[in-house]
This record gives structure tokens, sequence and C-alpha cells, in this order.
């Protein structure tokens, strides 16, 4: 995958990262399994102290998105925390939406304004 | 051309007809003072299994004319993949030459012999050392001729990949992928394993020597390993190749090296294999092949060609153009 880092960006570095790996999640790029770069090779590569990235991986291991072993590397462990919440809200619109009598267009224009 | 023409002329033609006349010939001209059985296995002691002429003339003549075919086909062109032309003629090249050498032997110690278990043991140093020195003889000038054929180079569209990159002063962009080997693991496991079994066992066997041999073993072990899987990254500093698990070897390719990126699909065959398959140094053109599939070609500056098997070779190539794009 990507990754891009904007060191003139207010957003911390390590969330810039954090954000990216989320995308890459919910989108359906990385999947179950996948394999990150190792820590300090994907900080060398953006040119970003190692603990930056250590700290992203922290967060989303935190999470359960991320599972990091020594030997194995940093793989992808769960997307139920991102994708499948979304899946459920979307249902959620879906099914409101059609009670209410909403055209298509109309559903996608609102969630696109939160976009 | 006419370096092409020479490779039809002495490839396609003068090889298959000299591999010919050099296996069939002595056995046909030296026949009449064969005798019946000719010996044609020998151990130390003298020869241990006889066979009628024809049976030998036969069976050699077998070989001899899947070479010639294999000469004219590389030589001529018969492939529309290129490298399959320079692969049949080094088959031949080095197949070749050791059945002539079979012929003449043979036929030479048999020559004027009453019967077979009479027939002498060749001299087994220069019988080894012949062996070894004429497939080279041959297989240098063929590899030659054909080296042209392994240099051809990969089919990518006319289109530069892009990844839609534009960034600020301020920003750095990095890809990171992998490519893993479906199968290698297979192989590289049991080696592994009887690697480890043999060092063991060859140390309480054989003492020093088995260390060696163990050590050895293990070597190709990791090769094999260092094969089955790569990581490829592409930023700033251009595109690296880190190969298996550990942190070495590594192939490094920086940006102003590097003209064009794009993504293709690889066929292992047509790449010569899987593994590190040729040479930028010697063919023009190196391939790292762990699986068939997608993968990034670099075009480099000195003209020469990289190709590395790899998941989502499109974006990769589309980064390493435009961070090339935006290089001072």
């Amino acid at each position: 995958m990507i990754f891009t880092v904007d060191t003139g960006s207010s957003i911390p570095l390590y969330e810039q990262i954090v954000v990216q790996i989320r995308r890459a999640i919910s989108q359906g790029e990385l999947n179950v399994g996948d394999r990150l770069p190792p820590a300090r090779r994907l900080a060398e590569s953006l040119d970003v102290n190692m603990h930056t990235v250590l700290k992203a991986y922290g967060q989303l291991r935190d999470e359960d998105i991320l599972e990091m072993r020594r030997g194995r590397g940093v793989t992808v462990a769960g997307i139920a925390a991102t994708t499948n919440r979304l899946r459920e809200l979307a249902e959620q619109i879906a099914a409101e939406a059609r009670q209410h009598g909403l055209a298509r267009g109309e559903v996608l224009n609102l969630v696109e304004e939160y976009l | 051309m006419i370096e092409e023409q020479r490779k039809q002329q002495l490839v396609g033609t003068m090889a298959p007809i000299l591999t010919l006349f050099g296996v069939v010939g002595p056995i046909v001209v030296w026949s009449g003072s064969l005798p019946d059985p000719i010996a044609v296995s020998w151990q130390r002691n003298g020869a241990d299994t006889a066979v009628s002429p024809t049976t030998f003339l036969l069976i050699q003549a077998i070989g001899a004319f899947i070479c010639a075919g294999l000469f004219a086909a590389g030589g001529w062109r018969r492939f529309t993949t290129p490298i399959y032309n320079g692969i049949a003629a080094v088959v031949a090249a080095s197949i070749a030459p050791v059945l002539v050498l079979v012929s003449v032997s043979t036929v030479l110690l048999n020559r004027d012999q009453e019967v077979w278990t009479d027939v002498p043991a060749p001299g087994s140093f220069w019988i080894a050392a012949v062996t070894m020195v004429a497939p080279l003889l041959v297989l240098v000038p063929v590899g030659w001729l054909m080296r042209d054929t392994f240099m051809t180079p990969s089919p990518v569209g006319d289109q530069i990949p892009s990844a839609g990159l534009s960034l600020s002063e301020t920003e750095t962009a990095a890809w990171h992928s992998q490519a893993t080997a479906r199968w290698t693991w297979m192989v590289a496991g049991p080696v592994a394993l009887i690697a480890v079994l043999a060092t063991v066992g060859g140390v309480f066997a054989l003492g020093a020597p088995g260390i060696v041999l163990g050590l050895s073993m293990i070597a190709v072990a990791l090769a094999i390993l260092a094969l089955t899987s790569v990581s490829v990254s592409v930023d700033q500093r251009g595109l690296i190749v880190r190969y298996g698990p550990l942190p070495w070897p590594v192939s490094r390719f920086p940006l102003t090296a590097i003209e064009v990126a794009s993504a293709l699909d690889v066929r292992p065959m047509e790449h010569g294999g899987w593994g590190y398959r040729g040479s930028r140094k010697l063919f023009g053109k190196a391939a790292v092949v762990v699986r068939g599939g997608e993968g990034i070609r670099l075009g480099l500056q000195d003209g020469t060609e990289f190709v590395v098997t790899v998941d989502d070779a499109d974006r990769g190539a589309g980064v390493l153009n435009d961070l090339r794009a935006a290089a001072p």
C-alpha cells in the first residue's frame, strides 16, 4: 500500500499513518493476514523516526486491528472494528431511507455531505 | 543482420550436422573392426556391460537427433518466445559434446578387439577431464551467439503508469508490497530439515568433514528460502528489493538510475524459470521470479532491465514514476 506523511500538517505524523492504514483496511486494500512493513523499514522509507511508526502500529494493535509478533512481523488481525461497524450503520441508513421513501440519489448526497 | 545469419549458419545448421556426424559417424566408419557385442560400461578392472553395435548406434542416434533438433530450433528461432531459443541451443550445446565423446571413446576402445571382455578400461582421469572441458568449448561460443535471445526486453504497454501522487515539499510517500512463492517452501522446508539432520549426523559419522557437508546444505536451504518471498519498497531512495526473511541480500535501484517503471504479467518460463534469473551485466536483463503473475519492470538508465514479481505492481510502478518525475 501507499503511505504518505506530511511534516507540514497539523495532524501528528503517527496519526496520519493510523488513518491511512484504517482507510486501506476499510476499502478492502488490506485484508486479514496481510503483512505490513516492519516499523524500522517503513520509518526509513518515510524518513520519520521509528517510534512514530511504532506508535501508529501500537495504537492499531490496541484496537485489535493489527497483530505484532516477534518473528512474524506486523499483520492485519481484524477488520471487525472498522468495516463491520460501518456496514451496520449503512444498513440502518438504507433501511430508514426506504421507510421514509427517500430516493437513492438523496441518500447518497446526504452521506456525501459528511465525507 | 550478419550476426543473425551467422547464428542461423553456425547454431541452426552447422551444429546439428556436426552433432549427427560426430555421434553416428565413428560407429558407422569403424563398424567393421568392432566386436559384437561391444563394451559400453567399465569398472576399475574391466568392461562389465555390453550391447550390440546396432543398439549402441540406435541409442546414440536418438540422442543426436534430439540435440540436432534443439540446435536447429534454437538457431532458426523456432519459438515465438525468444528465451526458449536460447535455452534450446544451450541445452543442446551441453549435451552434444558428451554424446560425441561417448561415441568416439567407445569406438576407439572397442576397435580391433576380439571379444568385449578384452576391452580395456578407459583412463578415468582423461575421460573426466575431457567430459568437463568439451561441453564448455561448445557452450561458450553457442551462449555468445545466442546472447541476444536472453536480452529481449519484456513486453510492457506504451503507457507510463502513474499513481497520481502530487507531493508538496513537506510530504513524503512510500509504497510497500511483497510477493510470496506458492510452493517453494515445500522445497525449502525439507531441504532445511535434511540440512540440520545431515549436520548432526555428519558430525557424528564423519567428524569435521560432516560440518562442511552440513553447512553447505544449510547454505542451499537459505538460498532457496531467500527466494521464497521478496519485499519491495518504493520511496525517495528508489526501489529496494529484499529477499527472504533475512535483512540480507538487498538490491537497490536509486531513482536516478531508473528511466521508467512499468507493470507486467510475469510468466516464469519467459524469464528462464523461478529464482534470480539472468544477469544485468552479462545479458542486460535480470529477473527475480518467486511466482507467476504481476511484477514491476524497471527500464534502467544504462539500458538494462530488471524485473521483480510483486503484488500491487501497477501502483508500485506508478509511485516510482511519480517520485522520479518529482525528483530534482
